[in-house]
C-alpha cells in the first residue's frame, strides 16, 4: 500500500513534500474549475436584473466577497494540514456530523452539478455539430442525453487516473479557455466601443428600486462564490502550503468566474443569449465557432473532473469502513452511475440552474461562517491531526454521539435566516436585504450563534478538544 | 490462500496506519514553529481590509 497514493486519495494527511500543485498550477486548476458554461449562465441571469455597468460591478464585488470567505473557511486549514476537507470538518461537526454534511452538501449537490455541466457539454457539442451541418441547434434533443453520458464517462476516465491527469488536463484546457474568452471579448468589441457596451441596458427590471436590483445581482455572485465551498478544500490540500492554497483562489476562481460571467452578461444583452454556444454560431464564422464551441464543451469537463475528484476523495474518507476494499477506479465509476440515473429521473434540473445555485448558498454561507469561527477563533488555527483519523469516543472530536450539536444548530439558524431574507425563486426579500445581503448575513449569524452555543454548551463540558488548546496556549505564554 | 491474502492486507493496512500516525505526530511536533508559506499577519490584514472595502463599496455603489 503506497502511502502517497492513499494520502492523495484522502485517507491520510498529505505531507508538503508529496503535494503536487504550486501557485500557478493551483491557479490553473481553479480557473479550469471556474471556467465553464455555468459562468456564462450566471452572467446571463444578471442581464435580467441589471445593466452591463452594474452587472460587471456586481460580478467583481460578489466574487471577491464569496471567494475570499470560502478560501478563509476551507483553503487555509487544507493548505496547512493537507487533510481531506470532510475529514478536517470532524473537528467542527464531529465524525458523524461531518458525514451528514458530506451527504447533504456533497453527494446531492455534486450529483446535481455533474448533471448540469454534462448537459452543458452536450449542448456545446450539439451547437458545434449544428454549425457544421448548417442546421438549428437542438438543445432539448434526445442526443443531448447521449452526449451528456459521454461527458460523464470522459470525466470518470480522467478522475480514475488521479490528480496527475486532472493537473495535465487543467494545464492544457484552462489557458486555452482564457484565449477563447479573449476572442469572445474581441467579438464584442468588433462593432461596439467599450463605452457602448457599458451603456447596454438590462433586459429586465424585477423591482422598481435600482439599489435592490443591484443587491440581487451582488447576491447571485456571492452565491456563486460560496458555491465553491464543497470543492476548494480538497483541491487546496494538494497545494504546497497555506499561501499557495489561499491566494490563487482569488485569481483562478474569482478571476476566471468573473470573466465567464462578464461574457455571459454582455452576450445575453448584445446577442440575446447568455450561452456563447448559441451566439458564436451566428457571429463567429463556421470553423472559428466550431473550435470555440469544442473548447467551451471541454471547459465543462474540466469542471466536472475537479468536482468529481473532490467528491470521491471525500466519500472514500467519510465511509472508509464500508468502501476501503473498493478500488479508486470502482468508486469513481460507481459514483458516476448516480448522475447518469438522475439525468433521466429529473429532466428539469438544468432549467432550474440559478435557483439551484442560490439555494446552495443558504447552506454554504452558514457552513463558511461556522468554519471560520471554529478554526480562527475557537481553535486558534490549531487542530490535533491524529484525532481526526480516530473513530469513536477515543477521538477528542467525538463530541456527542459523533455530532457537534452546536455546529448543526448554527447551520439550521444560518440557513433559515437566509431563506427568510431572500427567496431565490421569486427574488422576494426583506427590507434589510439591501444592506446585509442574504449570504453574508447567514454566514455572520451562523458564526455568531456557533460561537455562543460553543461557549455556553460545548467548551464547559470539555467536548471537542477545545480545553487542550486553552491549556497549550496558557502553557506557551 | 485467502487467509494469507487477508493477512497481507491487514499487515499493509497496519503499516499504512502506523505511517499515518508518524506523519500526524511529526506534524504536531513541528506545528508550533512557523511553517514555510504560512500566511503572515499582514496577509490576514489585507484579506480583512479587502473584505471590508468590498462590502462598503457594495453598499455605496447600489
Amino acid at each position: 500500500m503506497d502511502y502517497a497514493i492513499e494520502a492523495e486519495r484522502g485517507r491520510a494527511p498529505l505531507p508538503p513534500s508529496k503535494r503536487l500543485w504550486g501557485f500557478w498550477e493551483y491557479t490553473w486548476a481553479n480557473a479550469a474549475l471556474a471556467i465553464a458554461t455555468w459562468g456564462f449562465l450566471i452572467g446571463g441571469s444578471l442581464a435580467l436584473v441589471v445593466d452591463v455597468r452594474h452587472g460587471l460591478l456586481a460580478i467583481i464585488l460578489g466574487n471577491v466577497l464569496g471567494v475570499l470567505l470560502v478560501g478563509l473557511a476551507v483553503s487555509i486549514s487544507a493548505g496547512k494540514y493537507g487533510t481531506e476537507q470532510y475529514t478536517f470538518m470532524r473537528s467542527i461537526f464531529g465524525h458523524n456530523g461531518s458525514r451528514l454534511i458530506y451527504i447533504v452538501a456533497m453527494i446531492l449537490l455534486t450529483v446535481g452539478w455533474l448533471v448540469v455541466l454534462g448537459i452543458m457539454f452536450g449542448r456545446s457539442i450539439d451547437s458545434a455539430i449544428s454549425v457544421v451541418a448548417r442546421r438549428d441547434p437542438e438543445p432539448s434533443g434526445w442526443h443531448i442525453y447521449l452526449i451528456t453520458l459521454v461527458a460523464i464517462a470522459i470525466t470518470a476516465f480522467i478522475v480514475a487516473k488521479g490528480p496527475t491527469s486532472i493537473k495535465a488536463f487543467n494545464t492544457i484546457v484552462a489557458p486555452a479557455l482564457f484565449l477563447v474568452m479573449g476572442l469572445m471579448i474581441y467579438i464584442f468589441l468588433r462593432d461596439s466601443s467599450v463605452a457602448e457596451i457599458l451603456a447596454l441596458p438590462a433586459l429586465g427590471k424585477p423591482f422598481d428600486s435600482n439599489s435592490v436590483n443591484f443587491m440581487i445581482a451582488v447576491e447571485i455572485n456571492i452565491a456563486a462564490g460560496f458555491s465553491w465551498w464543497p470543492y476548494l478544500g480538497n483541491l487546496s490540500r494538494i497545494t504546497k502550503n497555506e499561501r499557495v492554497a489561499f491566494w490563487p483562489n482569488l485569481i483562478g476562481i474569482g478571476g476566471a468566474a468573473s470573466l465567464g460571467e462578464a461574457v455571459g452578461l454582455i452576450g445575453a444583452i448584445k446577442f440575446g443569449s447568455a450561452d456563447p454556444t448559441q451566439w458564436m454560431a451566428q457571429v463567429g464564422g463556421v470553423w472559428l465557432s466550431v473550435i470555440v464551441l469544442i473548447f467551451v464543451a471541454f471547459a465543462n469537463v474540466t469542471s466536472m473532473a475537479n468536482i468529481l475528484y473532490t467528491a470521491v476523495v471525500g466519500m472514500r474518507q467519510m465511509f472508509d469502513a464500508i468502501l476501503k476494499k473498493l478500488s479508486w477506479e470502482c468508486l469513481v465509476t460507481g459514483f458516476c452511475i448516480v448522475p447518469a440515473v438522475v439525468l433521466f429521473a429529473i429532466p428539469g434540473l438544468y432549467d432550474g440552474f440559478l435557483v439551484f445555485l442560490v439555494w446552495t448558498a443558504a447552506l454554504y454561507s452558514a457552513l463558511t461562517g461556522i468554519m471560520i469561527v471554529d478554526y480562527f477563533v475557537l481553535r486558534r488555527s490549531h487542530v490535533a491531526l491524529k484525532d481526526l483519523f480516530v473513530e469513536g469516543k477515543a477521538s477528542r472530536y467525538y463530541f456527542t454521539g459523533g455530532f457537534n450539536v452546536a455546529a448543526l444548530f448554527a447551520v439550521l439558524v444560518g440557513g433559515a435566516l437566509f431563506t427568510i431574507t431572500f427567496n431565490p425563486l421569486t427574488f422576494e426579500h426583506t427590507g434589510y436585504f439591501r444592506y446585509t445581503t442574504a449570504s453574508l448575513l447567514a454566514a455572520a449569524a451562523a458564526g455568531i450563534v456557533y460561537w455562543i452555543a460553543s461557549r455556553l454548551f460545548i467548551l464547559p463540558r470539555g467536548l471537542g478538544g477545545y480545553t487542550s488548546i486553552t491549556t497549550t496556549s496558557t502553557a506557551a505564554e | 490462500m485467502n487467509t494469507a491474502s487477508s493477512q497481507n492486507v491487514t499487515a499493509d493496512e497496519q503499516a499504512f496506519i502506523a505511517e499515518r500516525s508518524i506523519v500526524c505526530e511529526d506534524f504536531a511536533e513541528h506545528e508550533i514553529r512557523r511553517q514555510a508559506g504560512q500566511l503572515s499577519r499582514a496577509e490576514y490584514l489585507i484579506v480583512g481590509l479587502l473584505l471590508v472595502a468590498t462590502y462598503v463599496l457594495t453598499l455605496t455603489l447600489q
